[in-house]
């Protein structure tokens, strides 16, 4: 998929834990987990709401398209 | 705006249909210990051992619309005959019924774990379905090798019988594997919706 999730580089940025996002968001970690990792296929507009409430950033901050990734899939 | 499911009444209904399934297997089970004991013993009488004067009973045949009966029969059957190819009849039977029916025991304990429309329940509608596929043509063929061998026991040129597959069973067959074609359709959707978050 050519959509690239960059929460661990918004973590770093907010010095800010896994685990704490998960508890701040109220979803599971294994999903959290997944989602940093790519492995989800789909993001709700709700998640993504609460993620960037909490992280204080948009969206675009969070999900990088990449035309090369997308190839390489 | 989404139906109201009573989940209650659905576990209810869920619980009864596994115990009847079980209860169903088990009868097939025994049916067909029973039918494996039976032939193996009619294998090795003797076909001279017990046999039926059919001058003393009379044919009966009623299935849906069709029924007659015949009172004047002349001819022996064999106790050997009716036990190796009832028997052999039987155990098709309960071989096709025990594969459908353990199948129909496993797709509910998925259903019970919540998990209609895994991959694992479509497999199993899958196979419910090509089994009463098989069936509806293979037991037909044994059915009429059985009665064949009564029919040439008893002495009457009228009497034929004709092998013609059981199109109600392949028809069903056919409505499962659709279901089945659903249930992946399921499975697909639950994926993509597994796979949000």
């Amino acid at each position: 998929m050519g959509i690239i999730v960059r929460l661990d580089r918004v973590l770093a940025d907010r010095k800010m834990q896994l685990s704490e996002l998960a508890s701040a968001v109220d979803i599971s970690m294994a999903n959290l987990s997944n989602l940093k990792t790519g492995k989800v296929k789909a993001i709700r507009f709700s998640t993504l709401e609460r993620i960037c409430e909490v992280l204080e950033c948009q969206p675009g901050e969070l999900l990088e398209y990449s035309e090369t990734e997308k190839e390489n899939n | 705006m989404n139906e109201p499911f009573n989940e209650k009444r659905f576990k209810n209904v869920l619980t009864v249909s596994r115990i009847l399934t079980i209860i169903i297997v088990s009868i097939i089970i025994f049916m067909g210990v029973l039918a494996l004991i039976g032939t193996i013993f009619g294998m090795f009488i003797s076909p001279t051992w017990i046999e039926f004067d059919l001058s003393q009973h009379a044919l009966l045949f009623d299935r849906g619309p069709i029924a007659f009966s015949i009172d004047s029969l002349e001819g022996i059957l064999s106790l050997k005959t009716i036990l190796v190819f009832g028997g052999l009849a039987l155990i098709v039977v309960t071989g096709f019924g025990l594969m459908f029916f353990n199948n129909l025991r496993l797709l509910l304990r998925e259903v019970k774990e919540k998990r209609p429309f895994s991959s694992t329940s479509v497999k199993h509608v899958m196979y419910m379905s090509y089994t009463l596929i098989l069936a509806g043509i293979i037991i037909p063929i044994f059915a009429s090798v059985f009665f064949r061998q009564i029919m040439l026991a008893v002495e009457s040129p009228e009497l034929s019988i004709n092998y013609s597959p059981d199109i109600n069973t392949i028809f069903l067959g056919l409505l499962l594997y659709l279901l089945g074609k659903i249930f992946a359709y399921g499975n697909y959707l639950q994926a993509e919706v597994d796979g949000t978050v």
